[in-house]
């Protein structure tokens, strides 16, 4: 994903980052609960 | 597995003001580095007490590495090994005091409160070994070594929760090293979609697996039959395997996104861990940096002690034994109950038996008929499942009370 990302034009890459950060925000806004899981502490 | 944390929203907005900062305040950045750390430290201390034990567990390891590296020395009177010895151990046993090991009934005598747990106390412990051990080695080198730049490596934000683990070498050259390109527009955005990448793994990927993983679980909690269980047993420690990849990889490409913006490489931790095709080799590429701290503080050493006494004329035997010790103890450290000491009994089981057969293999098929016997197609598929198979049962251990099942089943 992170190779092909890298190959797209400018303008693709951009709203490749917008989609995502779309995503990550309506998860975050729907209540995800999942957080990082820590390994011992 | 935590009850306590920095909350995502201001971790997530370290992650883009750390590189705005650092590279405007560029003659500063590891004053401001510093500042970051130590903020983020005091924010995540319950009480007065875990500050005090926080400054000491960070500080005097700095301050006694000179000593412990001079008791290590060839001229060092038997005393000095002897005291650097206690050091380590008390050190390893103040750790698991503050860990608070559930199923270890000493723990349960000592007075405690959950106030005094630090966050990042184990990675603080990876790093303080590492730099202890290392600072002959540093000082000879030439390597830089002043309190801020020891602070930074063992504070440093980025990896204090679940690495990846630097080296303190890797981390003071890596940080000063000026012949690194200038960031320009295509690397910001490769960044600026890892991190992206990452959150979308741990908040949306891994979550949809946390539901499916706890769906199943609540199935064979409430179900009945051995094969209906045994099926859903085996769906719930897939969706969990699933999980803790996608969870942890995707914190590592937050976190290594971030690091790279503000002017920092952090090694890879995870190389397509389920394409492994042997434990052994899970284990080169699931959490590398972990495998390779452990190689070189715990099966390094163990190792050495067996081949020099016992195991002498019997270093097969030696190697597994080590093997098996390295992989419990990592097990143990994944967390405070009974559920690790099975998952790294499992592990350590596990990563025997794997060596066992390839030694066998290699007997029976020589090096070169069993390096033909296992690029087959068929043999790489069963390899693979297998090794899959066995690690989404042993990690179905990390973070489910798989054992509490087991008894309540029986």
């Amino acid at each position: 994903m992170i190779k092909l990302f890298d190959r797209l034009p400018v303008w693709a890459r951009l709203i490749w980052l917008s989609l995502e950060l779309a995503i990550v925000l309506f998860a975050i806004f729907m209540g995800t609960k999942t957080t990082i899981l820590y390994q011992g502490f | 597995m935590l009850n306590f944390s920095i909350s995502g929203l201001f971790f997530a907005v370290l992650m883009f003001i750390t590189p705005i900062l650092m590279r405007v305040g560029k003659r500063f950045r590891r004053e401001i580095f510093l500042l970051l750390n130590t903020a983020v430290f005091l924010l995540c201390l319950r009480s007065v007490p875990a500050l005090v034990i926080g400054v000491l567990w960070i500080l005097v390891p700095y301050f006694m590495a000179p000593v412990l590296t001079k008791a290590a020395d060839e001229s060092a009177g038997k005393l000095q090994h002897i005291l650097r010895n206690f050091f380590y151990v008390l050190m390893i046993l103040f750790f698991a005091y503050l860990m608070h090991y559930e199923w270890v009934p000493f723990f349960k005598i000592l007075p405690y409160s959950n106030a005094v747990k630090l966050l990042g106390l184990s990675y603080f412990l990876f790093r303080e070994i590492d730099f202890t051990m290392q600072y002959g080695y540093l000082k000879e080198s030439g390597v830089r070594i002043t309190l801020p730049d020891y602070l930074n490596y063992v504070l440093n934000f980025y990896t204090v929760m679940a690495g990846p683990i630097l080296r303190y070498e890797e981390y003071v050259t890596d940080f000063y090293d000026e012949s690194k390109e200038e960031l320009t527009g295509d690397m910001i955005l490769h960044d600026l979609h890892r991190i992206l990448f990452g959150y979308l793994k741990v908040y949306v990927v891994s979550a949809v697996f946390s539901t499916w993983a706890g769906y199943w679980f609540e199935r064979v909690s409430t179900g009945a039959g051995f094969f209906s269980i045994t099926a859903e047993f085996l769906l719930f420690a897939f969706f969990n395997s699933f999980f803790i990849y996608f969870n942890f990889s995707g914190y590592c490409d937050v976190v290594t996104g971030g690091a790279h913006l503000s002017g920092m490489t952090l090694r890879e931790n995870f190389n397509q861990p389920y394409l492994a095709v042997s434990l052994v080799e899970f284990w080169n590429r699931h959490h590398i940096t972990l495998s390779e701290w452990i190689r070189d503080y715990i099966y390094s050493p163990v190792i050495k002690v067996l081949i020099s006494g016992s195991f002498r004329k019997k270093l097969f035997e030696g190697q597994c034994i080590a093997l098996f010790i390295t992989f419990l103890v990592a097990g143990i450290w994944h967390g405070t109950n009974f559920n690790y000491v099975v998952y790294g009994l499992l592990q350590g089981l596990g990563i025997v038996i794997s060596t066992l057969r390839t030694n066998h293999m290699k007997k029976k098929l020589g090096k070169k008929g069993f390096k033909e016997f296992q690029s087959k197609k068929l043999v790489r598929i069963a390899e693979n499942a297998a090794t899959w198979a066995y690690i989404s049962v042993s990690f179905s251990f990390v973070g489910y009370d798989v054992c509490g099942l087991i008894l309540q089943k029986l």
